[in-house]
C-alpha cells in the first residue's frame, strides 16, 4: 500500500445558504482545494464526493459547476462519516496504484428541511417509535452521568469550550463564546441536553486534493502525509450495550494507533466526533486521552483546551464549527492540515506533528453507530 | 406484541437468540425458524430521556428486559420520578411499549 498525502485544502465557512443550491454552496471548496494543491481541474483523476441528505449525485452537481466531469465521480453515504469514508476510498485507490491524484469533497445542504433534527430513517424499528440523534445522546448522557456521579450540568462545560475555540475559527457557523449558565439555560432539546450542547445544522463543504505521498514530494508540494485511514462499521446487538463506551469508536482507535505506530500520548491534536457535549467526553476516554469517568476531569484541566496537553477540536467542533453532516469528516482534515501547515493563526496547536480525525456516522437500532472513520496525519 | 399483560418476543428455534421485532433470517446464527416467547413485563430501565423536540414533551428509554432484549419504550408521564436502573412494568399499545414505573408485582 503506498502511502498517501494531502497536497490542497478547501472549505467554505458553515452556516445557512438557503438561497443556494448544493452545487454553489460546494464548488468554491473544490476551487480553494485545487488552488492550494497549484493544480489543473484537468489533473484531477477521480473524485469522491460525501453527502448524506442532499440528494442524488452531489458530486456531479458540485464538480460540473467547475467544468471537473468525464472522470470517475463516486458518491458516498455513509451518514455523518460519509465523506471520511470518501477520504478513506480515495486513498484506497491511490494506495493500490490505481491513480494518483484525487478530489475528495463532502457537500451537504440540511437548510433545505427548514430545520429541527435531521431526519432519520424511518423504517428504523426505534426512529418509528420517535428516537432522533437529540434523544440517543441524551440516554447516553444520563447513563454515563448517572454510572460516574457527575452531575449532568457538568457537560456544559464542554460547549463553553468548544464556542471558545470556535470563536476563532472564521469558517465556524458559531463565533461567539458562551458561558455554562448561557448554555444550561438555552432551550431543552432532550434532557439533560439543551441547544447549546447540540451541534446547530446547517449548510456546508470542505474539499481535499489527495495524491501519493510519492507525487507530493516529486512535485514539491506542501504536503501532509496520512498514516492511517481506518474505517469500520458498528457491532449489531439487539440486547444490552453499554452506552458510555462508545465501542466502534475504541475498536477503530485500537487499530488506527497500531496501524500508525502511535498511542494516545503521540496526538498532538484532536478532532473529534463531538455532535453532543457528551460525544466529546466519551471519546477522550475512547482514545485514551482520558480514564473511563475522567473525562470530565481532563477537560476541566485545561489539557484539551488551546495551550493544553491535548487539544480537542480547535476547530470549534461541531458543536461551534456546525456539522452539515456530510461534509464535517473531510472539513475536519481541513482543519488539521492547516493545523500541521502552522496556518491556523489565533487557534493554532504550537508545534503539533501528529493529528488524528474521528468522525461516527448514523443513529440505527443495534449499533453504537453505523460506521466510523479515523485518519492519523503526519507532518 | 401483547398478549394479556406481557410482552411476546421472538426466539430463534436453533440458538435461542431472542429479539422483540420478527426476523425473516436470526441474525446471530442465520436460522429460519422462530418462536414466540413471553418475555414478562417486568424490565429494568437503562437510561432515558425526556424529548423536548416535538409539539408536546415525550418520555424515552431503553429497557433491558431479562431475557437480555432491550427495547426502546416511551415513558408514562409523570417524567420526573424516572431514574436509570428504576424497575418499571411494560405494556404494548399499537406499535409502542409503554413503560411506568414500578414492577407488575407492586
Amino acid at each position: 500500500m503506498r502511502e498517501c498525502a494531502i497536497i490542497g485544502t478547501g472549505m467554505i465557512r458553515f452556516g445557512r445558504y438557503p438561497e443556494r443550491s448544493l452545487g454553489d454552496i460546494a464548488f468554491p471548496a473544490v476551487l480553494e482545494a485545487l488552488s492550494e494543491a497549484e493544480i489543473e481541474p484537468n489533473k484531477i483523476q477521480a473524485a469522491w464526493c460525501g453527502s448524506a441528505l442532499s440528494g442524488m449525485m452531489a458530486g456531479q452537481r458540485t464538480l460540473a459547476k467547475i467544468g471537473l466531469s468525464g472522470i470517475p465521480i463516486v458518491n458516498v453515504e455513509n451518514a455523518c462519516a460519509s465523506s471520511a469514508t470518501a477520504l478513506n476510498a480515495a486513498i484506497q485507490a491511490i494506495g493500490a496504484g490505481e491513480i494518483e491524484i484525487a478530489l475528495v469533497l463532502g457537500a451537504e445542504k440540511l437548510t433545505r428541511f427548514g430545520g429541527g433534527t435531521i431526519p432519520l430513517d424511518a423504517e428504523d424499528p426505534e426512529v418509528s417509535r420517535g428516537l432522533n440523534m437529540p434523544a440517543l445522546y441524551a440516554m447516553r448522557a444520563q447513563r454515563y452521568c448517572h454510572e460516574w456521579g457527575i452531575e449532568t450540568a457538568a457537560l456544559a462545560e464542554v460547549a463553553v469550550k468548544a464556542r471558545k475555540h470556535g470563536a476563532l475559527n472564521p469558517d465556524a457557523q458559531m463565533q461567539s463564546e458562551t458561558t455554562v449558565e448561557a448554555v444550561l439555560e438555552s432551550r431543552p432539546i432532550a434532557d439533560p441536553l439543551t441547544l447549546f450542547q447540540c451541534c446547530p445544522t446547517g449548510d456546508g463543504a470542505a474539499a481535499l486534493v489527495v495524491t501519493s505521498a510519492d507525487y507530493a514530494r516529486r512535485i514539491g508540494a506542501s504536503a501532509v502525509t496520512i498514516a492511517t485511514s481506518e474505517l469500520t462499521s458498528g457491532r449489531w446487538t439487539s440486547g444490552f450495550r453499554d452506552m458510555t463506551s462508545a465501542e466502534i469508536t475504541k475498536r477503530g482507535a485500537r487499530i488506527a494507533f497500531e496501524q500508525a505506530g502511535v498511542g494516545p500520548e503521540d496526538i498532538d491534536v484532536a478532532e473529534v466526533h463531538d455532535a453532543f457535549t457528551i460525544a466529546e467526553l466519551l471519546y477522550y476516554e475512547a482514545f485514551g486521552f482520558a480514564q473511563p469517568g475522567e473525562a470530565i476531569h481532563l477537560l476541566r484541566s485545561g489539557a484539551t483546551s488551546l495551550g493544553g496537553r491535548i487539544p480537542v477540536n480547535p476547530s470549534g467542533g461541531l458543536l461551534s464549527k456546525g456539522h452539515p453532516v456530510g461534509a464535517s469528516g473531510a472539513a475536519q482534515i481541513v482543519e488539521l492540515v492547516r493545523q500541521l501547515q502552522g496556518r491556523c493563526g489565533a487557534r493554532q496547536v504550537e508545534g503539533a506533528q501528529v493529528a488524528l480525525a474521528h468522525v461516527t456516522g448514523g443513529g440505527i437500532a443495534g449499533f453504537d453507530h453505523g460506521a466510523c472513520a479515523i485518519h492519523i496525519l503526519k507532518r | 406484541m401483547l398478549r394479556g399483560s406481557v410482552i411476546i418476543g421472538n426466539r430463534c428455534a436453533a440458538c435461542g437468540h431472542v429479539q422483540l421485532e420478527s426476523f425473516a433470517v436470526c441474525p446471530v446464527c442465520l436460522g429460519h425458524e422462530q418462536t414466540r416467547d413471553d418475555l414478562g413485563s417486568d424490565a429494568t430501565l437503562y437510561s432515558f430521556s425526556i424529548l423536548h423536540t416535538g409539539s408536546a414533551s415525550q418520555g424515552l428509554g431503553y429497557a433491558d428486559l431479562p431475557c437480555g432484549a432491550r427495547t426502546l419504550v416511551a415513558l408514562e408521564a409523570p417524567f420526573d420520578r424516572y431514574a436509570c436502573d428504576a424497575r418499571v412494568t411494560l405494556r404494548q399499545e399499537a406499535d409502542r411499549i409503554i413503560a411506568s414505573l414500578g414492577t407488575s408485582h407492586a
